[in-house]
C-alpha cells in the first residue's frame, strides 16, 4: 500500500523558491570553498614537505661537497685576501658545513685593526666575509716586554692600538708619533702573546677622539704644516686638556683640546702666525695656542723664541715688549731670558678669520 | 528521536492562512523558539492550486516565525531540521477495515503472532489507484467482543479482532503539499490530519476517553475527528468552510468578496437571533460611496444555514460512527471559524450534545491560544509523539547485542 512516505523527498531546483535555491547554492559554494581550502592546505603541506626535503638535501649534498674553493672578501679598508686566507687558516679538505663560524668570527676579531665581522656560507663552496677595518691615526712605540725592542704599533681613532698590516708605508711614514701616552694593559682576556704583539693586550688610549681630530683637521686645512709635524704628546691632555705637538721646526706648539671645534680656528692661527714671523722657523721653540688674550678686537698668542735665535724681520703687530704698536719690530728678546713670554697676532682680521 | 536538540517546524497550509511553529525538541520536552502566520494564497479548498504562490507564503511563514520572538531566539529557516506537516482537504476519504483470526494456541492465549497476523489482515485492504494511505487509526483490540485498549497479547480468548479507519487521499494533491516543505530542503518527517492535531490540544485525555467529536471549521475545510475510548476513532475532513460563509453571503447580500468577510466577521452569527426584519446594519459604517444598510436578519440566515450545513456534512460523513450516547463528552469547535458568535450553539442543535469552543492549556503562549494555531500546536505535539513511538517500535525491532552475539548464521 502507498503511503506519503514512498513520496521521494527530492525536488528540482526549478521547483524551489528563490531563497532556498540561493540558500542551497551558498551551501555549495561552501562546500567547494572548504575542499579548495583543504585542497590548498595539502598543496601546501606537500609543497612545504617537498622543499624541506630538498633543503635537507641540499644541504646533505653540500655537507657532502667539495671543500671550500673561495674565500670572498669585501671590506672598507687596506686588509687583502692573503691576510683573510691566513688568519683564517681553514683546513684544505674543509666543506662550509665543518666550519665554525663563531670561533672564525672571533679569530678574525683578534686582530684589533677588524671591528666588525660578517661571515656568511654561500653554498656550495664560497665563504664570503665582510669586514670592517680601523684607520690609523697615529702611530706608537710599544715595548711587549720590559728591556724588550720598541715596536711600531697604531693608534686608531677609538683609541685602540693595534699592530695594523697592509697599509702603505708611505702612508704610516706620515702619521705623527704618539708620546706623553701611558699604556695599561688590558685584562686576562687579551693576553695572548699574538695580541700583546699586535697590540690587542692594551687599553684603549684615553683622548683619541680629540687627537684624531686635530689631526684630521690639521691635515686637511693645513697639509703642510702637517707634514711637519712629528710627535703629538698626550702627556698634558688629561690633566690641562692641552695636545703638544712637535713638528721639524717647533719644539712644542700647544693646543687646547678643551673644545675639539677650536682645532680649525687654533691650526689657522698657527698658519697666519708662522706666516707673520717670517723669521727662521727654527727659531721659534713654543707657540701656545691654548691660551691667548684679545687686545683692540684681535687675539694674541705667545710665542717663545730659542735663546739666541735671530727674530729680526718678524712681522709684529700689537703693542710688543716696548709696548709700541708698530708693524715690524727688527729684534726681539728670547723667550727664555724673558719673564713673560711676548704676544703675536696674525695680520689678518682676527674677528672675522676665527 | 535522540536526545540532542532538534529544531522542528509544525506547518499548517489553510485556504485562508499559513501557520507555523518553530520549537526545538531536546528528547525530554519541546521549547517553543517561534510562531508565524502569512495569509495564505494558491489554496483552495486546502489543495494547493498555486504552486509558487503557496510556496512563497510557506516561506514566509518560516521566516514570520524567526522574527516572532524577536531575533536573537528566532530560529533561521536553514536551522530547521524536521518540519511536521498538516493535511487536509476535500480530496481525504477514509473507511473502515476489519481483521479477524482465530487464537492459534491451543490454550487460546493470544500470542504475538496473533496480533501480528490480525493487524496485517486488518491493514490488506488495497486503496484505489491514485489515491495514498495518510493515516491509519487503530480501533481497540476485541477479544471474543471485550474492548481491548492495549496490547491484548497473553490474553485469553478464541476470537481477535482489530479494525482500522484508514485515511487516504489524492496521490497527486498529497505530493504537492508534501512538496511544499521539501522543496525547502527540509525533511518531512510527519503528515498528520489537521483534525487530528487539533483534537490533540483541544480536549483532555478524559474527554477522549469519554467520548468526544472535535470539529476544526478553516477557511476552506473542516477537519473533524471522533475520539472513543481514549484513541482517534474517525478523522477526516469535508471541504466546506469558513469561506463558505463569507461566499454566501456575498452571493446572498451582493457583496464583494472582502465586504462579506467584513460583514461575517462584523456583525456574523451562527444562529439567528434577530427577529426584527427591519433592523439594519451598514455594510462598512464609514458613510463613504458605496456604504449601505443591510438587513441583519438576512444576514443571519445566511449564516445559520450555512453553518448548519456545514455541521450536517459532518454529521453525515461521520455516520453511524457518531451517537450522542458514544460522545459523552459533547462536541468541541476550534479553528478560526469557531469565533463566530453562537456557534456552538448552532452545532449542538444538530449533534444534540454539549457543545463547546477548544481551548489549550494555559501554560502556551497567549498568541497561540488563538483557534487559529490549534492545529499547529496540535501538529508539534503529536509529531513528536509519532516520531518517539516511531523510534521505540524501530528500537524493539533491532535485535539486541546478546542476540546478535550468539545469532545463527544465516544460511543465504
Amino acid at each position: 500500500m502507498r503511503t506519503w512516505r514512498d513520496i521521494p523527498q527530492n525536488v528540482k531546483p526549478r521547483a524551489m523558491p528563490r531563497a532556498v535555491r540561493r540558500r542551497l547554492w551558498l551551501r555549495r559554494l561552501g562546500w567547494v570553498g572548504l575542499a579548495c581550502g583543504l585542497a590548498a592546505l595539502f598543496v601546501g603541506a606537500y609543497a612545504v614537505a617537498r622543499m624541506m626535503a630538498e633543503g635537507e638535501l641540499q644541504l646533505s649534498r653540500a655537507s657532502n661537497a667539495e671543500p671550500i674553493s673561495e674565500v670572498v672578501l669585501r671590506t672598507n679598508g687596506v686588509l687583502d685576501q692573503a691576510w683573510i686566507v691566513r688568519r683564517l687558516a681553514l683546513p684544505p679538505e674543509a666543506t662550509l658545513l665543518d666550519l665554525d663560524l663563531a670561533a672564525l668570527r672571533e679569530r678574525l676579531l683578534a686582530d684589533r685593526q677588524v671591528i666588525t665581522v660578517s661571515l656568511t656560507r654561500k653554498f656550495p663552496t664560497t665563504l664570503e666575509v665582510s669586514l670592517s677595518e680601523r684607520a690609523p691615526v697615529a702611530r706608537i712605540n710599544v715595548r711587549a716586554s720590559a728591556g724588550g725592542p720598541p715596536r711600531p704599533q697604531l693608534v686608531a681613532r677609538d683609541g685602540v692600538v693595534y699592530a695594523g698590516s697592509g697599509y702603505d708605508a708611505q702612508l704610516l711614514g706620515e702619521l705623527p708619533w704618539l708620546g706623553g701616552v701611558k699604556l695599561r694593559r688590558r685584562a686576562a682576556g687579551g693576553e695572548t702573546r699574538e695580541g700583546r704583539e699586535g697590540g690587542a693586550g692594551f687599553e684603549p688610549i684615553f683622548g683619541m677622539a680629540l687627537v684624531a681630530e686635530l689631526l684630521a683637521t690639521a691635515r686637511n686645512e693645513a697639509p703642510a704644516l702637517y707634514k711637519t709635524w712629528r710627535v703629538v704628546s698626550l702627556a698634558r691632555l688629561e690633566s690641562d686638556a692641552e695636545i703638544e705637538v712637535k713638528t721639524d721646526s717647533i719644539d712644542r706648539i700647544i693646543f687646547n683640546a678643551r673644545e675639539s671645534a677650536g682645532f680649525l680656528r687654533q691650526i689657522a692661527q698657527l698658519d697666519l702666525l708662522l706666516d707673520s714671523v717670517q723669521a727662521s722657523p727654527g727659531a721659534i721653540s713654543e707657540i701656545n695656542l691654548a691660551i691667548g688674550r684679545m687686545v683692540d678686537g684681535r687675539i694674541q698668542v705667545p710665542v717663545t723664541f730659542r735663546e739666541g735665535a735671530d727674530s729680526h724681520g718678524a712681522r709684529i703687530e700689537g703693542p710688543g715688549r716696548s709696548g709700541t704698536s708698530s708693524i715690524a719690530v727688527p729684534a726681539y728678546p728670547p723667550v727664555r731670558s724673558s719673564p713673560t713670554p711676548n704676544f703675536f697676532h696674525p695680520t689678518r682680521p682676527a674677528a672675522r678669520e676665527f | 528521536m535522540s536526545s540532542d536538540p532538534v529544531t522542528l517546524a509544525a506547518v499548517e497550509i489553510g485556504s485562508s492562512k499559513v501557520a507555523a511553529i518553530v520549537a526545538e525538541y531536546t528528547g525530554y520536552g519541546f521549547t517553543i523558539k517561534g510562531w508565524g502566520e502569512c495569509q495564505s494564497q494558491g489554496v483552495r479548498k486546502g489543495c494547493v492550486i498555486d504552486y509558487p504562490a503557496v510556496t512563497q507564503c510557506t516561506q514566509q511563514a518560516l521566516e514570520n516565525a524567526k522574527r516572532a520572538t524577536g531575533g536573537s531566539s528566532g530560529v533561521p529557516v536553514e536551522q530547521i531540521d524536521k518540519v511536521f506537516l498538516a493535511q487536509t482537504g476535500g480530496h481525504l476519504d477514509g473507511f473502515y477495515n476489519e481483521g479477524a483470526r482465530i487464537v492459534s494456541a491451543a490454550d487460546n492465549m493470544v500470542s504475538a503472532e496473533d496480533i501480528a497476523e490480525v493487524r496485517r489482515l486488518a491493514k490488506a485492504k488495497e486503496l484505489p489507484e491514485g489515491r495514498m494511505l495518510l493515516e491509519r487509526l487503530r480501533h481497540p483490540f476485541r477479544l471474543d467482543g471485550r474492548l481491548i485498549k492495549s496490547s491484548p497479547e497473553h490474553l485469553c480468548g478464541r476470537r481477535l479482532e482489530v479494525g482500522y479507519w484508514m485515511v487516504h487521499g489524492d496521490e497527486s494533491r498529497i505530493s504537492d503539499s508534501y512538496h511544499m516543505i521539501s522543496n525547502s530542503q527540509i525533511e518531512v518527517a510527519e503528515m498528520v490530519l489537521s483534525g487530528l492535531a487539533s483534537g490533540r490540544v483541544v480536549t483532555s485525555q478524559a474527554e477522549r476517553e469519554h467520548g468526544v467529536l472535535v470539529i476544526d471549521i478553516g477557511g476552506g475545510t473542516s477537519d473533524y475527528a471522533l475520539y472513543r475510548d481514549g484513541l482517534p476513532y474517525v478523522a477526516g475532513a469535508v471541504a466546506v468552510g469558513g469561506g463558505h460563509l463569507s461566499n454566501d453571503l456575498t452571493i446572498g447580500l451582493r457583496l464583494s468578496t472582502g465586504q462579506g468577510d467584513r460583514v461575517k466577521l462584523r456583525h456574523g452569527r451562527a444562529i439567528v437571533q434577530c427577529r426584527d426584519k427591519a433592523q439594519k446594519v451598514w455594510l462598512d459604517g464609514d458613510l463613504a460611496i458605496g456604504d449601505r444598510q443591510l438587513p441583519l436578519l438576512s444576514i443571519e440566515k445566511i449564516l445559520e444555514a450555512r453553518v448548519r450545513e456545514i455541521f450536517e456534512v459532518v454529521k453525515h460523513k461521520l455516520g453511524t460512527a457518531f451517537s450522542p450516547e458514544t460522545c459523552a463528552a459533547g462536541v468541541v469547535l476550534t479553528g478560526g471559524t469557531s469565533k463566530l458568535p453562537a456557534i456552538a450553539e448552532a452545532a449542538a442543535a444538530v449533534f444534540n450534545t454539549p457543545v463547546h469552543i477548544g481551548q489549550v492549556s494555559d501554560g502556551f503562549p497567549e498568541p497561540l491560544q488563538d483557534p487559529g494555531f490549534h492545529t499547529a500546536l496540535g501538529l508539534l505535539q503529536l509529531g513528536i509523539e509519532k516520531q518517539r513511538a516511531r523510534e521505540a517500535a524501530e528500537r524493539s525491532q533491532r535485535p539486541g547485542f546478546l542476540r546478535r552475539l550468539f545469532a545463527r548464521p544465516s544460511r543465504h
